[in-house]
């Protein structure tokens, strides 16, 4: 089996030129790798709406089924093993995965975007109040229990192979282990990787995108001057704050700026909800828990065939779905490494339903006053929504006391977000494309960090929302079909130990 | 629906290429499908 595998290293050499020529022509003509990323994102999200819609739903049944059936009492390490963190650590740290720069991004544009794109929002006869219930139920759809349910399987799949097999935290490691009896499985396995190493290289610079788009409309809105165009600089700066954080000593203290950018984030939360009218933000959180689990339902299997208008079902669903796939090998990770000792039941019902529920409080606050001020206030957020969104969340801001202070918070905010992201992103790619597979390559966290921001230039330039959501998707979209082949390992190994257990 | 999609849409080409992604995707499921259940 071990000649089956690569080292790390070699996995540099062919992965780095892919992404690194995809750097080059970014740089070289930015104007056309815009409009071509968001090109090739909606001809593959036509061509593959009909595989992609359900996705979601069947792995959230298959999630369930894992966690009900006797299969949940399975514990991750074996039968003594105890788990490593307290349940209240382990439940923080879940807690916390939920948050990052890009639900502090969508949190007050997505209900506003669906209601003016969304096909549920443009039935005809409906009132202002029905647009809204649906652009609410969407973006918690979207946002919540499906896309948790990915991360939640991928996390069980590494983990599973990682401490009741023995083999790394890796994705290609499930299908060398489960199919080592099928030729294809050396070549799968490796094009597995070679996926994995390009789809988080690649979908990271979407984060630096938004980042960067968000930090320049804030000194936008902040400083009063419409035509400032800085963001290209803005990534400049933050490629040389990471690029130094993640190759000197400085890096230590990421977990640090990652925690203190936690507690501003739901200090700011908090800070929202309890100022502003909390009765409203409560009836949402509890009209959406209704809408995320009979929206689930009704909205995984809605392909409006017969609607000419398919932006919404492109650049909402479509391309939502294929990003998180795409960020699987990096949360599937993280959950795996902190879930040693707890059971397929414990891992997979907390990794679903803490994060999402968390999602639930930030959008109820966030899209919801956007929402309301659509219907019963001045309708400015929809406005700054739909024109220069990158601003909605400082106009947000500004309709609260305090907004001198808060807005250039959150500014920072963005930036420190994205860096703690990024170091934490180059790092991985140090190690798995690493000398030794343990220690990460500085030259390579460098390069890595270098290709991510040559790659979110073109997208930041042009500020087009769809670039954004292309660079995220389209990288995850060749990784999709990897993704199943290890679900599918896993599924075989656990039916196995079922049998010999029963023999 | 972009240029290169609407040339997509007007080429005598275009349903024989979504055809084959059709066949080559429910090809795809039934395959994971078989390997889930091997023993």
């Amino acid at each position: 089996m071990a000649s089956k595998e690569w080292k790390t290293a070699t996995y540099f050499w062919f992965t780095a030129p892919v992404v690194g020529l995809i750097a080059l022509l970014a740089i070289i003509f930015p104007k056309e790798v815009s409009s071509g990323f968001a090109s090739a994102g909606e001809i593959i999200y036509t061509l593959f709406d009909w595989f992609i819609i359900w996705i979601p739903f069947a792995i959230l049944v298959l999630c369930l089924y894992l966690a009900f059936s006797p299969l949940g009492k399975q514990r991750l390490g074996g039968v003594d093993t105890k788990p490593e963190y307290s349940l209240f650590s382990w439940i923080s740290m879940l807690f916390t995965a939920g948050i990052g720069v890009g639900i502090i991004f969508y949190g007050p544009l997505e209900g506003l975007w669906h209601m003016t794109y969304s096909n549920y929002a443009k039935l005809p006869n409906l009132s202002d109040s029905e647009k809204a219930h649906y652009a609410m139920s969407t973006a918690i759809w979207l946002w919540g229990i499906p896309a948790w349910a990915f991360y939640a399987i991928s996390g069980v799949v590494i983990a599973y192979f990682a401490y009741n097999k023995k083999t790394q935290f890796t994705t290609a490691a499930p299908i060398i282990t489960a199919f080592s009896n099928h030729k294809w499985s050396g070549p799968i396995s490796k094009l597995t990787m070679c996926l994995t190493i390009i789809t988080v290289g690649i979908s990271l610079a979407s984060s630096l995108a938004m980042a960067a788009g968000q930090v320049n409309g804030g000194l936008r809105y902040i400083l009063k001057m419409p035509q400032l165009q800085i963001a290209p600089w803005i990534l400049l700066g933050i490629f040389i704050i990471y690029s130094i954080a993640a190759i000197t000593p400085i890096n230590k203290g990421m977990k640090k700026l990652s925690d203190a950018t936690i507690i501003v984030s739901l200090i700011l939360m908090c800070f929202i909800f309890l100022i502003g009218p909390s009765r409203y933000f409560m009836m949402t959180f509890i009209e959406s828990i209704g809408n995320s689990i009979i929206g689930t339902v009704t909205q995984s299997f809605n392909l409006f065939i017969f609607d000419q208008d398919r932006y919404w079902l492109n650049w909402f669903a479509m391309s939502y779905f294929i990003w998180w796939i795409g960020w699987t090998p990096f949360m599937g990770v993280f959950i795996a490494k902190i879930s040693k000792g707890r059971t397929f039941r414990e891992m997979i019902l907390a990794s679903i339903f803490v994060p999402s529920g968390f999602i639930l409080i930030w959008f109820s606050v966030f899209s919801g006053y956007g929402l309301l001020d659509t219907i019963q206030g001045t309708g400015t957020l929809n406005q700054i929504a739909n024109g220069n969104y990158q601003e909605t969340i400082y106009a947000l801001l500004e309709m609260f006391p305090l907004s001198a202070i808060t807005k250039p918070i959150l500014a920072v905010l963005f930036v420190a977000f994205v860096v703690t992201t990024i170091v934490g992103g180059c790092i991985t790619l140090g190690i798995l494309t690493g000398d030794d597979g343990i220690n990460p390559s500085k030259p390579k966290i460098l390069i890595w960090g270098a290709f991510m921001s040559a790659i979110a230039l073109p997208f930041v330039i042009s500020g087009r929302i769809e670039g954004i959501k292309a660079i995220g998707s389209l990288a995850g979209f060749p990784y999709l079909f990897c993704f199943f082949i290890t679900i599918a390992a896993l599924i075989k190994m656990v039916r196995r130990d079922k049998k010999s257990s029963k023999g | 629906m972009n240029e290169i999609g609407l040339f997509l849409n007007q080429s005598p080409w275009y349903n024989f290429f979504e055809t084959t992604i059709v066949v080559l995707g429910v090809a795809y499921w039934v395959w994971i499908i078989k390997l889930s259940l091997e023993d």
